[in-house]
């Protein structure tokens, strides 16, 4: 090359390095007090009457808490309030709260704290999108600063597990009022572990340690969670330690990760359950003879040893059996049989099999599409040809909604409250919002009624099981499984809480050497 | 006729001359190959899955390994290359069937018909990159077909320009005027002494139009707006196989090389069709 | 000329205009219910009607039109419906991720890109030249996410040379920008060569080098400048695909830029931020087009003349 044109790359290079230097550097912070958590999706809102999506909860439960909290049984135990009880007619609950607790901005949490947060979620002009977890309240009274009265409109057997919910969670009346409805969500006080510092959408929530925090006090100062969509990014990042806790590890990094010693995972049973929704109101699902057929041609047990690599449990029927009051076992299983499938087919009369569609969300739970991939494929050989056709979220939900469309579906559900009866009732009274099975039966709308207003726990157990017997029997759903919450952390991480409705908690964790 | 056989010797002379060219030529037509010869090519059905040989890698039983569903990849990109042939080529056939004779009456006939047309054309540009073909995706809904139909609108816009050019330089010649003069209609008039001036930018364009349409489509696939998974398709393929980069990385690199070669080919093809045929490009 | 770039500025209103009214429709005709989406997994039918209505999702789409357009010339763009936060603040923390990555990539793409074209033309259809040329092929020919995926796995995993995540270091910006910029690199390095080569075969450069100018100056000053005209126009034209390019490039990255704003925007139905964050795309793309032609009377004064 010339010397001219040495020259002239010369000064576009160091034209590069001028502009480059301009751009700034930055550096990386890394103490060991302060904890990384990488997490998939960024959290929408901070605001807990708005949440309704997990990782928003989590981000919002550091820094508030519930009245009635769950330990990692998921248990019911005290919270903010110490203790409770319930009139003999079962409609006036006393809650006693716990003294000394201050929020964040410096208020005080007392009874009018509750009421304001209560009163605030049930006021129509808050809009919270959750508001019918505590539709059922007519009235919050204060009896004095550390006592509060809550009436229903009638007796509400699941009462404290709504309340337990990360929407009633307790927020700093000062600052909500000074925030307004819409600002709060990006200034919360709470009076949890954590409390907020910073937040850059779609990058970064940095949290810091409330020092002055009622509970067991976190030795983590600074809590940062950071978005990273990419699975595999997300692995990487542990894998060099760029990140101590990653959450949604994907199955087939597992044998990998359990390989490296820097890092332990936890794998806990979950509360979501994936099914095959089939909407009951179309041919040839409204025979409950062909919706079992689909029930018996799928393996689910391949799908779960090879495709999840163990990470989740067969599912029993709709309710995960980790959920306190759901069922252990149900009256009907069903198993991997082709032959009764195509009898069942047969019987309903469709000898040759069918043609129908089967639709699947892509990205919206673990393997999701993957799993539909391969059901469609074991369907096949009970003579069931679907074809597969993904959809992104808002469509799918819209076209899920209206049914006309709809006949094979993927769908997962959780557990918000932990108790059965909020997604039962949400997923097969007639015509309710995540009804998209198109589920109708009178007996177990009477029985779903009738639990409610049941405020014996037994027997509303009861009545919960005779639901999921009746469910699994008109086969409603084709249940799959219920996934396993996989943690990675750094081997050095320890504490860590993982509750089984995918909340985390970090106000216990320990950062070794 | 001495004289044009010597002009196409000279053509083909000049294009075997130009290496990179036959290179392109010679990847091109081994894409063309596998996608004909896929069912000789393979036993095995690219969307048999095998749940218990998940993610093998490249050898034994499967010469490029499995993927996440334990189908073959090298039957899926063969087939996948008839997927890909397919989205390229029709959508830059829909990019000039509708983009040509737009791009020609509004030069021809200029005018109000002219400004709205380029003003439309404005407001389409303005739509940077991928956005106007995601938007589209998702208001038609995800299947093969509606990608074509949003990478072809994409890449429309280019041939209605190229068109209307060449149909402006057109219109102020004598013959044209002698032409209507005569009475033959304005449609014939263009088609006539048009086609032959556009025929050789259109070629050139339209070829390095589908590498660019493969690889628009290619990206809606990566970003799960592309084909129906039961569909092999490449950008899909490498879009699933990313999750999987740290344990299997083939599952990714095999399908993005497939893209890659394609695309090279037919953008070294483009090159060299436009050195031959575009006469302003000779030295 | 003057004239000429203000009708073209003027006209750029209208097509804004058009614009807006095309994305509100289009988004409009997006199959899903924003108030469903928002509302999330376990409402009840009266949380979505409630949701609904508070974001006037039941008005006919000709007043939601209206009531906004009405809103941005007041300058507001409106409120996430996603998140409740002012549309402004969103894509305020968003825009500046992308024009820096679009800058960064850029200035490595006319540098390098220039300096391959200025070497290439230099030689012609010598070994670098070849290589060169084959080189910007292949940068053309690369799908952007695969070209990102190869150098992250290579670079941040193997080699462990550059972090994985934005941290907003210099160090953390050159995969993405190389990812992004590796096309508008290879572009240039074409546009340089080919047109510094129709430059060199002019005759008035064959005529000052009769006169005996030595060979390099004439080939590095006149070529060059000539040339600057082309670099400059493809320069202007590729920061605005860059920009929407980006949005590949952001979602292999996890790069929080506007691209993956919208994107994420457009899966949620959160119709006030896909609304502003494509205008805002589109703006700035119709006045960087506009600079361009501004910039290229300036650099080659002979326009006016035309």
């Amino acid at each position: 090359m010339s010397t001219k044109a040495t020259r002239i790359v010369a000064i576009l290079v160091s034209l590069l390095l001028v502009a480059v230097t301009v751009t700034g550097c930055g550096s990386k912070p890394n103490a060991s007090n302060s904890l990384t958590y990488a997490v998939g999706t960024d959290a929408k809102t901070l605001d807990p009457q708005f949440v309704n999506d997990l990782p928003s909860a989590v981000a919002a439960m550091q820094i508030h808490e519930t009245l009635v909290a769950r330990d990692e049984n998921m248990n019911l135990v005290p919270g903010l309030a110490t203790e409770w009880s319930v009139s003999s007619d079962g409609k006036t609950w006393t809650f006693k709260l716990r003294k000394g607790v201050k929020f964040h901005d410096g208020t005080d949490f007392n009874a009018d704290a509750v009421k304001y947060t209560l009163d605030r979620m049930l006021d129509k002009a808050t809009a919270s999108p959750r508001r019918s977890v505590v539709s059922m309240i007519t009235g919050v009274k204060v009896v004095d600063a550390s006592t509060v009265q809550i009436t229903t409109d009638q007796p509400f057997g699941p009462f404290l597990a709504q309340l337990s919910t990360y929407n009633v969670a307790m927020m700093s009346p000062t600052a909500a009022k000074a925030a307004g409805v819409k600002g709060y969500g990006q200034k919360p006080v709470g009076t949890g572990p954590f409390k907020f510092k910073s937040w850059t959408p779609g990058e970064k929530l940095v949290l810091e340690r409330n020092d002055s925090y009622w509970g067991t006090k976190p030795t983590i100062k600074e809590l940062t969670f950071k978005v990273v969509p990419e699975d595999a990014t997300r692995v990487m990042l542990l894998k060099t330690g760029d990140a101590q806790v990653v959450g949604g590890v994907p199955a087939f990094q597992i044998d990998d990760l359990k390989k490296d010693a820097n890092i332990t995972l936890i794998a806990k049973p979950g509360f979501r359950t994936i099914y095959v929704g089939m909407n009951n109101s179309q041919k040839p699902f409204d025979d409950p003879r062909v919706r079992q057929a689909v029930n018996y041609a799928i393996d689910r047990e391949a799908i779960v040893k090879n495709l999840l690599r163990g990470q989740a449990t067969i599912a029993v029927g709709p309710e995960s059996t980790t959920i306190p009051g759901a069922a252990k076992t149900l009256q009907t299983v069903y198993t991997h049989d082709v032959a009764k499938a195509k009898q069942l087919l047969k019987d309903a009369g469709y000898p040759d099999g069918f043609k129908t569609v089967f639709h699947t969300p892509s990205g919206r739970y673990p393997m999701d599409q993957q799993v539909s991939e391969a059901i469609v494929g074991q369907l096949k050989e009970a003579g069931i040809q679907a074809e597969l056709k993904v959809m992104d979220w808002g469509a799918y939900n819209d076209m899920l909604t209206k049914g006309t469309e709809s006949r094979l579906f993927l769908l997962g559900k959780g557990s918000p409250s932990a108790d059965p009866d909020m997604t039962l009732s949400l997923s097969f009274g007639t015509k309710a919002s995540m009804n998209q099975a198109f589920y109708s039966n009178k007996q177990v709308d009477g029985l779903l009624a009738d639990q409610r207003k049941e405020t014996n726990a037994d027997k509303r157990a009861q009545i919960l099981q005779q639901i999921q017997d009746l469910v699994q029997k008109d086969a409603a759903w084709a249940n799959l499984y219920y996934e396993t919450i996989t943690v990675g952390t750094r081997a050095n991480v320890k504490g860590l809480q993982v509750l089984p409705n995918e909340l985390i908690f970090f106000n216990k964790v320990t950062i070794g050497k | 006729m001495r004289s044009r056989d010597t002009e196409f010797q000279k053509n083909l002379k000049r294009f075997a001359r130009r290496r990179v060219v036959v290179v392109g030529t010679a990847l091109v037509l081994l894409f063309i190959i596998a996608a004909l010869a896929a069912p000789i090519l393979t036993k095995a059905d690219p969307n048999v899955q095998d749940l218990s040989e998940l993610l093998h890698p490249p050898g034994g039983g499967h010469l490029l390994g499995t993927d996440e569903l334990g189908r073959d990849i090298w039957s899926r990109i063969l087939y996948g290359a008839r997927v890909s042939l397919l989205v390229g080529l029709s959508s830059v056939g829909i990019a000039i069937a509708v983009g040509v004779p737009l791009g020609a009456m509004a030069g021809f006939y200029g005018g109000w018909i002219d400004e709205v047309m380029m003003r439309a054309l404005d407001v389409m540009l303005a739509f940077p990159g991928v956005l106007l073909t995601i938007v589209l995706v998702v208001i038609l809904g995800p299947s093969l077909r509606n990608v074509i139909i949003s990478v072809g609108v994409y890449a429309m816009p280019n041939f209605a320009r190229l068109a209307r050019g060449e149909a402006l330089s057109i219109r102020s010649n004598e013959y044209i005027e002698a032409a209507q003069a005569v009475g033959a209609p304005n449609w014939w008039i263009i088609w006539d002494h048009m086609l032959p001036n556009i025929i050789s930018p259109i070629i050139i364009m339209g070829t390095l139009s589908v590498g660019n349409a493969i690889l628009t489509a290619a990206s809606m696939g990566f970003l799960g707006m592309g084909a129906p998974p039961t569909i092999p398709e490449w950008g899909a393929m490498l879009s699933n196989g990313r999750k999987y980069l740290l344990v299997a990385p083939h599952a990714a690199t095999i399908p993005g090389l497939a893209i890659l070669l394609l695309v090279l080919g037919l953008n070294l093809l483009g090159d060299g069709l436009r050195d031959i045929l575009d006469p302003k490009m000779k030295n | 000329m003057s004239k000429m770039l203000l009708r073209r500025a003027a006209m750029s209103i209208p097509i804004l205009l058009a614009v807006s009214v095309l994305v509100f429709m289009m988004i409009h005709l997006m199959p899903g219910d924003p108030a469903r989406i928002i509302a999330g997994d376990s409402a009840t039918e009266e949380d979505i009607a409630m949701v609904r209505t508070t974001l006037g999702l039941d008005k006919p789409v000709v007043t939601q039109y209206a009531v906004y357009m009405a809103n941005v010339f007041k300058g507001d763009l409106g409120t996430s419906l996603r998140t409740h936060r002012p549309v402004v603040d969103e894509i305020k923390v968003r825009l500046p991720n992308t024009i820096r990555l679009a800058a960064v990539a850029m200035v490595l793409s006319v540098v390098f890109g220039v300096a391959i074209g200025v070497i290439s033309a230099s030689r012609p259809y010598s070994w670098a030249d070849s290589a060169s040329m084959v080189g910007a092929l292949v940068g053309v020919s690369m799908p952007t996410f695969y070209l990102g995926l190869m150098l992250m796995l290579l670079f941040s995993v193997k080699l462990g040379w550059v972090p994985l995540l934005a941290d907003n270091s210099l160090k953390s910006m050159i995969l993405p920008a190389v990812t992004l910029g590796a096309r508008s690199l290879a572009l240039l390095a074409r546009m340089t060569r080919s047109s510094m080569l129709e430059v060199l075969n002019q005759d008035y450069i064959l005529a000052s080098r009769a006169q005996g100018l030595p060979g390099n100056v004439i080939l590095y000053s006149r070529a060059l400048k000539n040339s600057m005209t082309t670099i400059l126009t493809v320069a202007g034209l590729e920061f605005g695909h860059l920009m929407a390019g980006a949005v590949v490039t952001e979602q292999v990255f996890a790069w929080p830029g506007i691209g993956r704003l919208i994107v994420e925007s457009i899966w949620a139905r959160d119709f006030p931020v896909v609304q502003a964050s494509v205008l805002i795309i589109a703006v700035a793309f119709v006045l960087i087009n506009l600079l361009t032609d501004i910039l290229y009377t300036v650099v080659n004064p002979r326009v006016r003349f035309r």
